[in-house]
C-alpha cells in the first residue's frame, strides 16, 4: 500500500469510511428505485411544533414530496409505511387526501401501528396491507386541552369525527354501520372507548385489503406499476 | 388543531411551553428554517422550496444536521 493509499482511507471524507464510521457497512449498492417510499412514524405534527419528545412525521414535508412524486416521470409509484400514533386531524386528513388523489399507484402498509389518525392513511392508498402483528386503534377523537369547551365545540368534534369515518368508509371496503361500532364499542380498550384491530382483524372489516408483509407490498406495487 | 391519537395526551404535550429559536438559512439557493445547535451548525426544522424535488433531497430533510457559513 502505498502512502497515499493509506493517506486515503484514514481521511474522514473517504465516502467508503464514513459510511463505516456512521452506518456500521462497507458500501451502500446503488441502484435506482422506480417507486419511491415514506415512512409515516411517530405524530403527524399538524398546526403545532409538538415538544422533542415526540418521534413527529411533518406534514409540511411529506406534502410537497407527494407533489414531487406525482410530478417526477421517473418515478412510477409510492409506497407508504406506517407505524403511526395519529396525530393532527388536518394534517393526516391532508396527507390522506393528497395519496387519494395521485395519479400514480400507491400502496400502504401498516407496519406496527396504524391507529387513530393513521387508519385514513392507511385507507387512502390503491391498495392496502397490514403486518400480522401490527395493531390499528380506531377511537373517537377526544377532548383535549386545546379545544375550548362551549356546546359547540361538541358539534365541532362531531363534524371533524364524521370527516374521519366518511372517508374511511368511502376509500376502503368497511360500511359505516361497522366502523361506527369499532369506533364506539365499550369494554375493547382498558380505558377508553373504541376498538383495537389486530392484523386480521382489519382485513375482515374490509378496513385492510391483505394481511402482509414487505414482500407482499412491493410485490403489488410493481404489479400496479406494470399492469394498471 | 385537534390531535387524534392513541397516545395520551399529557406525553404528547409535555415540555410545550419551552421556547425555540429559529433561523432562516439559504443554502444553494434553498431557503431552510434551522434550529441553530452550535456555531455554523444547525438542524434542519423546516424546508423553504417551491420546487418540489427539493423536497426529496436526503440533506434537506428535517431534523438533519447542517453545517453552513454565517455571513
Amino acid at each position: 500500500m502505498t502512502g497515499q493509499e493509506s493517506q486515503n482511507m484514514l481521511t474522514p471524507t473517504n465516502t467508503d469510511t464514513s459510511t463505516l464510521q456512521q452506518l456500521g457497512q462497507l458500501e451502500l449498492p446503488k441502484m435506482e428505485s422506480n417507486f419511491h417510499s415514506i415512512t409515516i412514524v411517530g405524530q403527524i405534527e399538524g398546526h403545532l411544533v409538538l415538544p422533542p419528545q415526540n418521534k413527529t412525521t411533518k406534514y409540511e414535508h411529506i406534502i410537497p414530496q407527494l407533489v414531487a412524486i406525482e410530478q417526477n416521470p421517473n418515478i412510477k409509484g409510492l409506497l407508504i409505511i406506517l407505524n403511526t400514533v395519529g396525530g393532527d386531524v388536518e394534517a393526516g386528513l391532508a396527507i390522506a387526501e393528497m395519496i387519494v388523489s395521485m395519479t400514480k399507484p400507491t400502496v400502504s402498509l401498516v407496519l406496527g401501528g396504524g391507529h387513530s389518525i393513521g387508519v385514513p392513511i392507511a385507507v387512502a392508498s390503491d391498495y392496502s396491507f397490514i403486518a400480522e402483528t401490527a395493531t390499528m386503534t380506531i377511537h373517537p377523537i377526544r377532548l383535549t386541552g386545546l379545544v375550548i369547551g362551549v356546546p359547540q365545540t361538541y358539534e365541532y368534534l362531531d363534524k371533524m369525527q364524521d370527516r374521519v369515518i366518511n372517508f374511511v368508509i368511502k376509500h376502503s371496503k368497511i360500511d359505516e354501520k361497522t366502523f361506527r361500532e369499532l369506533m364506539f364499542s365499550t369494554g375493547k380498550l382498558a380505558r377508553d372507548i373504541g376498538t383495537v384491530l389486530v392484523g386480521s382483524d382489519a382485513v375482515k372489516c374490509g378496513l385492510i385489503d391483505e394481511v402482509g408483509g414487505i414482500g407482499q407490498a412491493v410485490k403489488k406495487l410493481q404489479e400496479l406499476i406494470n399492469y394498471g | 388543531m385537534l390531535l387524534y391519537t392513541s397516545m395520551p395526551i399529557e406525553m404528547v404535550l409535555e415540555g410545550m411551553d419551552k421556547k425555540y429559536e429559529y433561523k432562516e438559512i439559504e443554502i444553494g439557493g434553498v431557503k431552510l428554517v434551522i434550529e441553530p445547535i452550535g456555531v455554523n451548525q444547525g438542524k434542519i426544522v423546516q424546508l423553504l422550496s417551491t420546487n418540489p424535488q427539493d423536497f426529496l433531497n436526503p440533506n434537506f430533510a428535517p431534523g438533519k444536521i447542517i453545517n453552513f457559513s454565517a455571513n
